[in-house]
């Protein structure tokens, strides 16, 4: 896909760069992930590798120029939002019932 | 010359983008304190992501004619892999990603404030504490009841 055009091979190199990078980011999530001392540490550490998997994604989208990746971009945005909602709802449920048990509660 | 105004465009933002990104990456492994990488995390990659999807919508609207659209099975079932249909996704992921980072930010350092997740002692306040009145002896006597934080 390298078109003869200077700035297609430019183009070209941003995206290996950009590709670079984002696998750089995704292994420094994933070593908070290991590393995190609470479970909050590791909910935020798995949305910012979902976050990086889009990354990924649309760089292979100028890459291969192929326009049906960009459904997994949709996907992955929603998965990666639902799994930290759940995993907030389950540190804070213990709390939550605790307060609507003694009467005042949080809203 | 309009081609490569255009690539120029797309590199631009996803140097930003990608720049973002990392930083983003770098500020959740270095810093010390679950909510300092709150901030990094959720605003820095939302700004990455913005940018790098914009650069993906130029790119696309740019080269026009040599980008695969799914093949003929496609062709005529899915609208969504013309160009307009792509770049209505892209710009529909911005927006959700405008909204639902901040939620998420929200409720997960609520939950975390909830479950004690402690603070790094050079912090300055903590204004959430002082606002559920969680000191108060009254509560102080119904949290020999609590079960042990999470994990």
């Amino acid at each position: 896909m390298i078109n003869p055009v200077w700035s297609g091979l430019l183009v070209h190199l941003a995206v290996d760069f950009g590709i670079v990078v984002m696998v750089i980011g995704i292994s420094l999530s994933i070593g908070r992930l290991l590393r995190g001392p609470h479970l909050a540490d590791r909910a935020l550490a798995l949305d910012t590798v979902a976050i990086h998997l889009i990354g990924l994604v649309i760089l292979f989208t100028m890459r291969l120029d192929s326009l049906v990746l960009m459904d997994g971009v949709l996907v992955l945005s929603l998965l990666g939002f639902a799994g930290t909602i759940a995993v907030a709802q389950y540190i804070a449920r213990p709390h939550v019932q605790k307060k609507r048990a003694s009467g005042q509660l949080d809203g | 010359m309009f081609k490569i105004i255009l690539d120029l465009l797309s590199v631009a933002a996803l140097l930003a983008g990608v720049f973002f990104m990392f930083i983003g990456a770098l500020g959740l492994w270095r810093l010390n304190d679950f909510y300092n990488r709150m901030h990094a995390a959720a605003k820095c990659i939302t700004l990455g992501i913005s940018g790098m999807l914009l650069a993906l919508v130029i790119h696309i609207s740019a080269v026009e004619g040599h980008v695969s659209e799914g093949g003929e099975a496609a062709r005529g079932m899915m609208s969504g892999t013309t160009v307009v249909g792509a770049v209505t996704k892209a710009l529909l992921v911005i927006l959700f990603q405008f909204v639902a980072a901040p939620v998420g930010a929200h409720m997960l350092a609520r939950a975390a404030h909830l479950d004690r997740v402690p603070q790094w002692e050079g912090s300055v306040g903590d204004e959430l504490e002082e606002d559920t009145e969680r000191a108060s002896s009254a509560t102080a006597q119904r949290e020999s009841r609590l079960p042990p934080p999470t994990l």
